[in-house]
């Protein structure tokens, strides 16, 4: 049986915590003792097989995995508001989830939209709102961002307009479909490129929203007006494809660019 | 001066850079990984973990106080992750208390990626409490105060735990006839 002191000491020598005494002391203690010199051999063994083991080289995507969850967990400013909102709807009022969100989105929209609008505005003087849901034809509905690009996309009875507009920090994409309920619209994107922060629709009917890290599609979305704000991450020419479908078979695509931003 | 960098790292990614928070990854992801490797052994595993570990410590960097290292904290945030992780697991867990003992012959563990399989089998072998404490002391060389830290225990209970996790593990490499 090793004296517990002993079986400290021989834990100590290993990690070289001892001093030049204790050192000593246990040098004798285990000339003296075959279990304890057993024991301290065995302990400086594993400590040496344990110190062998090389450290791995993690997988060359896992920085790349990480920096993209970061991305995709962490919503932008935006995305917790409307986020938030949508959760305190649903908490204040017990109305289904997709609903709430769509109010809220709406809800958002309308105070940046009138943070944006406020410089551009005479005092004074009503300005009407109604272009934030993101009329194509109008000139200029939100004045405060920059125009990068717009074009047309058809198909045999589909149509649709898309505007992409935005600041260095935001993309603003307008779409405008007109055709039936059952054409599904995609817009693809890179996810360093851009991230999804909030939606919003003229014809407030249930809609199919889903999002993904470098995707947005929405169902059923013939016949009404949609206006998606992004955070823009890129400072460089950002693209996203747009793209019209009916049941998975593509109809039309196209794709759209926002200019460089500078530094 | 890595404690400074580190500082000045973290100041950045919470201005908004998030190159910043890129360069933390650069810099702990292999140390944050093997931690998860060493706990889980399964790379998958350790893949899940090392990102859940990242995004964590993004998440609650404005909690991260500059008075302490921040590999500390992040290495605290690593262990509670892999242990929460073997936690869930448990049923893998049993799992792993099946493996049959470990009898590699000696030509076996001269070869490094042997030396690795057995260490990894005699790890799993221990409690996870016990297996964290081994692998910040043995594949960190973090001292008995950071590991206290990390594991949130006194230091005190860091010794008695790390000599009884060393004893248990030269038992099973003993019956494996790995130290002979």
């Amino acid at each position: 049986m090793i004296e517990e002191r002993y079986i400290t000491l021989i834990h100590r020598e290993v990690d070289g915590l001892n001093s030049a005494e204790e050192s000593s002391d246990l040098r004798s203690y285990l000339s003296h003792d075959a279990g304890a010199s057993d024991y301290y051999r065995d302990i400086l063994k594993l400590s040496n097989m344990l110190g062998a083991v090389p450290l791995v080289e993690p997988p060359l995507n896992l920085k790349k995995r990480i920096l993209n969850s970061i991305a995709v967990h962490l919503p932008s400013r935006r995305q917790n508001l409307v986020s938030a909102m949508a959760a305190q709807f649903v908490q204040s009022l017990r109305i289904h989830k997709s609903y709430a969100f769509v109010f809220a989105s709406g809800l958002a929209i309308g105070i940046i939209g009138f943070s944006l609008l406020d410089g551009g505005s005479p005092p004074n003087q009503r300005e009407s709102i109604s272009h934030i849901s993101g009329t194509m034809t109008r000139p200029g509905p939100f004045p405060a961002l920059m125009f990068y690009d717009q074009g047309d996309l058809a198909a045999a009875d589909v149509r649709g307009q898309v505007t992409l507009r935005g600041s260095r920090d935001l993309l603003l994409v307008e779409l405008q479909v007109k055709g039936g309920r059952d054409v599904d619209v995609a817009l693809d994107f890179a996810q360093d490129d851009v991230g999804f922060s909030s939606f919003s629709q003229q014809n407030p009917e249930p809609d199919n929203l889903r999002m993904e890290p470098n995707s947005v599609r929405v169902g059923n979305a013939g016949e009404n007006q949609y206006t998606l704000i992004f955070s823009r991450k890129s400072h460089n020419v950002v693209p996203v494809k747009v793209s019209f479908y009916r049941f998975s078979k593509l109809l039309s695509d196209r794709v759209f660019s926002a200019a460089a931003v500078s530094e | 001066m890595i404690d400074d960098e580190d500082r000045s790292l973290v100041c950045r990614t919470l201005a908004g850079d998030r190159r910043a928070f890129e360069q933390i990854v650069e810099r702990y992801q292999k140390v944050i990984y093997n931690v998860a490797l060493r706990m889980r052994s399964r790379a998958e595993d350790a893949e899940d973990i090392t990102q859940s570990v990242f995004l964590k410590a993004y998440e609650s960097l404005g909690t991260y106080k500059p008075r302490y290292k921040f590999f500390s904290w992040i290495y605290r945030i690593a262990v509670n992750e892999s242990l929460n992780f073997v936690n869930r697991q448990k049923q893998h867990e049993e799992l792993d208390q099946n493996i049959p003992d470990l009898d590699p012959s000696a030509e076996q563990v001269a070869d490094e990626h042997d030396l690795t399989r057995i260490v990894d089998e005699g790890l799993m072998r221990l409690r996870v409490e016990e297996r964290a404490i081994i692998v910040l002391n043995h594949f960190h060389n973090l001292s008995y105060g950071e590991i206290g830290y990390i594991l949130d225990i006194p230091e005190k209970t860091v010794k008695s735990r790390l000599y009884s996790a060393r004893q248990l593990l030269r038992t099973k490499l003993l019956k494996g006839h790995l130290i002979q």
